[in-house]
């Protein structure tokens, strides 16, 4: 009985849709943030409700600087020198493309692929003393940095420094068939990393990590926390498989444990700090936040190499001023999500209810309203559709975090303050479906091994085990919709 | 064809750097309907215009460059600096075009032989920020750069191009910067008055005795081989934009010209220039005090003239018209026309914003120019209340504010974003 309903409804969808008060607002993902846009340049607007000249400035001041590449020191301009001594790419926009998402190399059978330019390796010990297996426990301290090649792996160096490791990437291809006979072709990434002068050591863990996309992040940080908290169910008391944890990280500006809610495994509580992590991470350059380079003991040229402190017009002890990590964080918190673009086309909203029958909206939470901002007066209190609980979920096996051999670790080994290896933040689905006209070399999920949505869908394991297994009993039409419909956010 | 010669006689002679400001401030509005291809029509002929005047003033610098290498003379470093000022006006009206948009990205430009892309053409002629100490040395390093590899390749213009952002986007090796600084030298005086202060003796021989700097020989090469490449890139441009180029596949003459998204092109372009890249970039980040050489020609301080002629591309493609180094007024149907024609009232919003700006764009220009001049890094260290600096912030303001004007017309016209590719700088 129940599926003559649901195929009168798929023939005469529009009418009976409209009749089943769908909700007319979410085509704006943004609320009234969202931009209309079907251009590369999707991402990189600013929410389209600033009308203040002022901000407007602060914003294109921050995409500026978010844009151009940073100088190694003593740089003519110097507000915007310091680069390094190591680092992973010299601009921000250079791994996160046009304000999207970052890829994973490229790499035929049997072939290296060595395109690193908008992805990196996090690195932390798992044999760890029992005082810092607490301090992690309390969320007072993140991880335990690998000895050899620190907390990240740099494979950019300064001239005549020593980059840290040299990485590569090859895949072994598999055939995934679906009930009805359709077949797609993952790829399953081996990671190669190989030290310069030491060895990385036997317990210590890599993450894949490829950049993220930058919209909508201001929205996100307005979710109000007890929503968040409340989706918690960690010890699985309801029975429906799906845990969801929230990390607890520790706040620098604040000086005490906040809300994880940016990051793969939502290592950081605020996308200042987030900035700023990146900033000294990614770029070696030092901020109010961060004010110490990160060079190991034993790299020597790191540590004796010059660095581009203050400016011209001020002094200050680290490399980006404060000024300009206001600017970044301002731009950072008003990139602006696109419009859907068939939000209510029938084979879009068939492809929502299959997604929701699924129960993919279990973890992809569809809507939010932001708390009020003062601060931030365009995001406050706006009816968004992110697509996310920002809660961690164990994802499998498969995309377990590796150790140098690229051999699997323990899934509940700790590895970004509570997130275990086996643990991944629900990425927010909006702008998913532009991702790769922003940048046609985008992939998919927190390593970018997946080259297409659905080849993303088709990796969820762990607690999404039983969606996906759903997932390949799908008939065309059914898993065409869904497409349809992830497509369209 | 609408497209019409004026002979401005009377700015003929004048001197190039006090023209062009006032007479499309009365622009009078066209008598008969202009059309859509009209207005590219025009369009494609200023922006010849703008390319082979850029062009000329290239060959002109280049001239003066090679005077200074036969006789090493604070006269002839002087002429070659002059060059490059007038070199600037042009160049600086025709960045309204340097931008790879959706409609040259993949757009088959590689078909007729020539430019293939305008981003990495423009990454070669005018990238900005430059971190000198990848060319010559630099206070506190006096080995820095290409020019100090004593036994380091052959200084080449495939050496240079190859070089070109290697290890950093920032180590630029080419393009009018370039020569900027070899001709300027860093400029040490933060927000006091004086540019960069090179030594003529810089560029004498090795075995001159004279040198004044080590390897002399590959700063006289660099300066040669640089100059030149610049003149190749803008050869290569002006071919783009010919009267035969615009009927020939695969130049981008013609692919605007084809192309169902021409006025948004123009459009878009004009928006990015005046709200983000002239406003933001070059303008608003020196003058909000982080770093007198966040200006787009810090080492000439010549960034007035930088920025002044920045917003006349603006003002040209909105105007339809331009006026050559020779004094001569191109002009023909214009996106004023187009807009007026279809709502008089937004093309008065627009027409009104622009020439309040320029009121404000001309008072900074101006500051640069007089006997005593105030240039634009000395503006950015004077006090909130100075003139100069009211009217410098009032026109970043404007030229922001500008953006709901652009909105206005997009409406109008029905226009969605268009992407623009090339990194501000």
């Amino acid at each position: 009985m129940k599926k003559i309903t649901l195929s009168l409804l798929a023939l005469f969808s529009v009418n009976c849709l409209a009749a089943e008060n769908i909700d007319k607002q979410q085509h704006l993902s943004a609320g009234e943030t969202s931009v209309k846009s079907i251009y590369s340049s999707a991402f990189s607007s600013h929410s389209v409700n600033i009308k203040d000249a002022k901000n407007i400035l602060k914003f294109n001041g921050g995409n500026k600087f978010f844009e151009e590449p940073w100088a190694q020191s003593a740089g003519s301009v110097s507000s915007q020198d310091g680069l390094g001594p190591l680092f992973n790419n010299n601009a921000c926009q250079d791994c996160h493309i046009r304000d999207g998402r970052g890829h994973a190399s490229q790499a035929e059978i049997g072939e290296k692929g060595t395109d690193f330019n908008s992805m990196l390796l996090r690195a932390s010990k798992s044999v760890i003393t029992a005082e810092q297996k607490n301090a992690i426990q309390q969320s007072l301290m993140a991880n335990v940095a690998d000895s050899c090649i620190g907390g990240q792996l740099q494979h950019q160096a300064n001239f005549a420094i020593q980059e840290e490791a040299s990485q590569a990437v090859s895949y072994e291809y598999l055939t995934v068939k679906f009930t009805d006979g359709f077949t797609l072709e993952l790829r399953k990434p081996t990671w190669h990393v190989k030290a310069n002068g030491c060895e990385i050591e036997e317990d210590t863990v890599l993450s894949a990590r490829v950049a993220p996309q930058m919209i909508g992040l201001g929205l996100i940080a307005l979710i109000d926390e007890q929503q968040i908290v409340a989706k918690q169910d960690i010890e699985d008391s309801n029975n429906d498989g799906i845990s969801g944890r929230a990390n607890y990280v520790w706040s620098v500006a604040d000086e005490n444990i906040r809300l994880g809610r940016f990051g793969w495994k939502s290592g950081q509580p605020t996308i200042r700090q987030q900035s700023a992590g990146a900033f000294l991470g990614d770029m070696g350059l030092t901020t109010d936040f961060f004010q110490t380079e990160n060079c190991l003991p034993h790299q020597k040229d790191c540590k004796s190499s010059s660095n581009g402190n203050g400016d011209m017009v001020s002094e200050y002890d680290y490399e980006v001023s404060t000024k300009v990590l206001d600017k970044v964080t301002f731009y950072s918190n008003h990139l602006s999500v696109p419009q859907r673009r068939n939000a209510y086309a029938s084979n879009v909203l068939a492809g929502k209810k299959v997604f929701n029958e699924i129960g993919c909206n279990q973890c992809h939470t569809e809507s939010y309203t932001t708390m009020s901002s003062t601060e931030f007066p365009e995001l406050s209190e706006q009816k968004i559709y992110p697509y996310t609980d920002m809660l961690l979920h164990d994802m499998g096996l498969e995309l377990t975090d590796f150790d140098k051999y690229s051999q699997f670790v323990e899934g509940d080994t700790q590895v970004e303050f509570l997130a275990q290896a086996n643990e991944w933040r629900t990425s927010p689905l909006w702008g998913i479906g532009l991702a790769q006209t922003v940048d046609p070399q985008a992939t998919f999920l927190h390593d970018g091994r997946a080259r297409s949505i659905l080849e993303a869908v088709l990796w969820h394991g762990g607690e999404a085990e039983k969606h996906k297994q759903t997932v390949l009993t799908l008939n065309k039409s059914d898993r065409d919709n869904l497409i349809s419909f992830l497509k369209d956010l | 064809m609408l497209n019409k010669k004026i002979i401005a006689a009377a700015l003929s002679t004048a001197v190039v750097l006090t023209a062009c400001a006032d007479q499309a401030e009365d622009h009078q509005p066209a008598t008969i309907t202009v059309t859509e291809q009209d207005v590219k029509d025009n369009y494609i002929i200023m922006a010849h215009a703008a390319y082979a005047d850029s062009l000329t003033t290239a060959l002109t610098l280049q001239a003066k460059v090679e005077t200074l290498l036969a006789a090493p003379t604070e006269q002839n470093l002087d002429n070659a600096k002059e060059a490059y000022k007038l070199a600037r006006v042009p160049y600086q009206q025709s960045e309204i075009l340097r931008w790879d948009t959706d409609i040259t990205i993949n757009a088959g430009l590689d078909e007729d032989g020539g430019l293939n892309s305008v981003d990495e053409w423009e990454g070669q002629v005018n990238a900005w920020p430059l971190d000198e100490q990848a060319i010559d040395y630099v206070e506190g390093n006096e080995n820095s750069g290409i020019i100090n590899q004593k036994n380091g390749a052959d200084i080449t213009t495939d050496y240079l191009i190859a070089q070109n952002g290697v290890g950093g986007e920032a180590n630029v090796t080419t393009g009018y910067h370039a020569i900027e600084f070899l001709l300027w030298g860093q400029d040490l005086n933060g927000t006091k008055a004086g540019a960069g202060k090179r030594s003529v003796n810089d560029f004498q021989t090795d075995k001159s005795g004279k040198c004044s700097a080590s390897n002399c020989d590959r700063r006289r090469a660099y300066l040669d081989v640089v100059t030149q490449l610049l003149v190749d890139d803008l050869t290569a441009m002006t071919a783009e934009w010919t009267e035969q180029a615009a009927n020939t596949k695969g130049t981008l003459a013609n692919n605007f010209k084809n192309s169902a998204d021409g006025i948004r092109y123009m459009l878009f372009a004009m928006k990015a220039m005046a709200t983000d890249e002239l406003a933001s970039a070059r303008m608003n980040e020196g003058l909000e005090g982080l770093d007198p050489e966040q200006e787009h020609d810090c080492f000439s301080d010549l960034s007035h003239v930088a920025i002044y002629y920045n917003l006349q591309s603006v003002r040209n493609a909105f105007y339809g018209d331009y006026q050559t180094i020779d004094g001569e007024l191109i002009t023909g149907a214009s996106l004023a026309d187009f807009i007026n024609q279809q709502n008089p009232a937004i093309y008065k919003e627009f027409d009104d914003a622009l020439n309040a700006i320029e009121k404000n764009m001309l008072v900074v220009y101006n500051a640069g120019e007089q006997a005593d001049p105030i240039r634009f890094d000395q503006i950015i260290g004077q006090a909130d209340d100075a003139p100069e600096k009211q009217a410098a912030f009032a026109a970043v303001y404007q030229l922001v504010e500008l953006q709901s004007s652009f909105n206005s017309v997009e409406e109008l016209l029905s226009l969605q974003a268009l992407n623009l590719s090339g990194s501000g700088d």
